[in-house]
């Protein structure tokens, strides 16, 4: 293995792995460079980089197509997704793997299985439920569902974490005087390290990405996600290759550059998070 | 004997800890289900009174062309979304590994970027790419002077169901590159050392000690893109709709359909069901399978 190789066959294999380069990146490259073009251009230049940035493509997305509006209605939705279910997963795993609380195996295998329920067995029922509340067409319901539809796999992956620290930690903090909240606050949750960090990340990225609730759950154009506007942005200019690209960019640049600052969460999450499926 | 009663005992504390999470998820996830499971044994417009139908509308499933044909599409889509994501990923994976290349984690954060996206942008973009007028690959092959043999690759019953798989694939095979190369990973050198002293070529390394070795990371990969192709929507709705007539529907979509097209919530519900009882028993089996793998695990 560490045998020194025929130096052509390290090339050889260089070269298909750079194949897979070019066949993952040409897709967001071209896309990049349609963004900047104007329709005259992509005709007489389909493949090369713009010559002239067509800038306006960017105002007409974000204007007319009212990415603008979508990208703050996907902010109103995965940022307290983001802060609540990750508050609420820690404190029901907090129960679950600490205190003596009758039936919590039975309690954790309800929250296991939601782990592979796909979102189709709740998604009829709950348009019907968010009716009745009142909050159907709203950002709180579409809030409320992510929250709920986070719990499982939340209260799973901290559940593992918790179980995996030494329960003396505990005990010495509750002999020195400590209180329950004090105990979680002030010794696990240092302690978990990047864990919390990865959750956090992998609920904002899975918000921020969802479709098929958002479809459902929100009807009025004015209170659409970034992904529900783009299917519907995409179909209402579809003879408009740099616009649809340029809508494509401004929801994908904000993704790529989160993930090359934190690939390492992001790989390590959700290769953990692959558990949700 | 207990020197004192502590705090973890008092179940009126870890009560109050764990209800605010576990009501949001009772209320928002657990209780739609339950009336998923309830409301499949009635037929139901959503306006009108429902009427109980015991299990009719199972037995119109087990009868109903349609779900058959959804389901064999999810089925064929596991070859674009598992099989050869997973094959590629592997592969890609041995040779990094194996022959010590350089440049492992550069390649990790490129091929698992598709992986961070949202699958309407995935869609919107490969619908582009294979755009008969002005796609990427009516360019290419226009640039080549083979634009004859372009298609509407998405506008044909024979090929679109591929287009969208391949589409998948392009967005998995990352996925399946990383878990494998942290398999590979954990074998120690010095047992692909021994291999070297009894001249076993670079193929027999992989096959009798890399593959036994790597059952864990084939069963998360299996099991995860299993589901992945069992729950696929966001990408069939985006580029074709479940078209050109439905040859591209898949259960998740005939799902959304019977639910908030056709108004046949009741039937909706039985097929939601059914789904989730598919998904169950199969991922259920497949980490049963990644279980096993974990007694070869090297300390």
């Amino acid at each position: 293995m560490r045998s020194p190789k025929p130096r052509v066959g390290s090339i050889l294999l260089y070269l298909v792995l750079l194949l897979f380069v070019a066949y993952t990146v040409t897709p967001f490259v071209i896309t990049w460079f349609t963004a900047l073009k104007s329709k005259g251009e992509l005709v007489s230049n389909p493949l090369g980089p713009p010559r002239k940035a067509e800038l306006p493509n960017l105002a007409a997305a974000w204007k007319q197509g009212r990415l603008g509006r979508y990208s703050l209605n996907s902010l109103a939705v995965a940022l307290p997704v983001l802060v609540a279910a990750s508050l609420l997963s820690v404190t029901s795993a907090y129960a679950l793997s600490f205190f003596r609380l009758p039936g919590r195996g039975g309690i954790l295998s309800l929250f296991i299985l939601g782990l592979t329920l796909p979102m189709e067995a709740a998604i009829i029922q709950l348009y019907y439920h968010m009716k009745s509340l009142g909050l159907l067409d709203t950002l709180q319901g579409l809030v409320l569902a992510q929250v709920g539809l986070s719990m499982p796999f939340g209260t799973y992956f901290l559940f593992t974490a918790f179980r995996d620290m030494p329960r003396s930690l505990v005990e010495a903090a509750e002999i020195d005087g400590a209180g329950t909240w004090k105990v979680l606050w002030r010794i696990l949750l240092p302690a978990l390290g990047p864990s919390l960090t990865v959750l956090a990340l992998l609920f904002f990225i899975w918000t921020w990405n969802e479709f098929l609730l958002a479809l459902v759950l929100i009807g009025a154009d004015s209170l659409r996600t970034l992904p529900v506007g783009m299917a519907f942005f995409q179909g209402k200019y579809v003879g408009n290759a740099p616009l649809t690209a340029m809508g494509a960019t401004i929801m994908s640049l904000p993704a790529i550059v989160l993930y090359l600052c934190l690939q390492r969460y992001f790989i390590s999450g959700m290769t953990a998070g692959a558990l949700k499926g | 004997m207990k020197p004192h009663r502590s705090a973890y005992d008092s179940i009126p504390k870890g009560l109050a800890y764990l209800l605010p999470g576990l009501a949001v998820y009772a209320l928002f996830v657990l209780v739609p289900v339950a009336r998923t499971l309830a409301f499949s044994f009635f037929e139901w417009d959503g306006l009108s009174p429902r009427t109980f139908v015991g299990a009719a509308n199972y037995a119109e499933l087990l009868r109903d062309g349609r779900f058959y044909g959804s389901l064999s599409h999810n089925l064929a889509l596991v070859l674009y979304l598992l099989a050869l994501p997973g094959a590629i990923g592997l592969f890609l994976a041995a040779i990094v590994s194996m022959k010590d290349l350089r440049g492992g984690k550069f390649f990790e954060i490129l091929f698992f970027a598709p992986q961070i996206l949202s699958l309407v942008v995935v869609s919107v973009i490969w619908k582009w790419i294979y755009n008969p007028g002005t796609g990427l690959i009516v360019s290419l092959l226009g640039s080549v002077g083979l634009e004859a043999l372009a298609r509407p690759w998405l506008g044909e019953s024979r090929y679109a169901l591929g287009a969208i798989g391949l589409t998948g694939t392009w967005v998995n095979f990352g996925f399946a590159f990383v878990v494998f190369l942290s398999g590979f990973k954990r074998i120690p050198d010095s047992l692909y050392e021994s291999a070297d002293i009894d001249g076993a070529g670079d193929f027999r390394k992989f096959v009798s000690i890399g593959l036994p070795l790597l059952r864990k990371e084939f069963g998360l990969v299996a099991t995860f893109l299993f589901i992945s192709s069992l729950k696929v929507f966001d990408l069939v709705y985006v580029m074709t709709r479940g078209g050109p007539g439905n040859s591209t529907e898949v259960l998740s979509l005939y799902v959304f359909k019977n639910a908030f097209q056709f108004n046949r919530i009741g039937y909706a519900s039985a097929l939601a069901v059914a789904l989730a009882l598919i998904i169950f028993a199969l991922s259920n089996a497949l980490s049963l399978l990644a279980r096993k793998g974990e007694d070869y695990e090297i300390a």
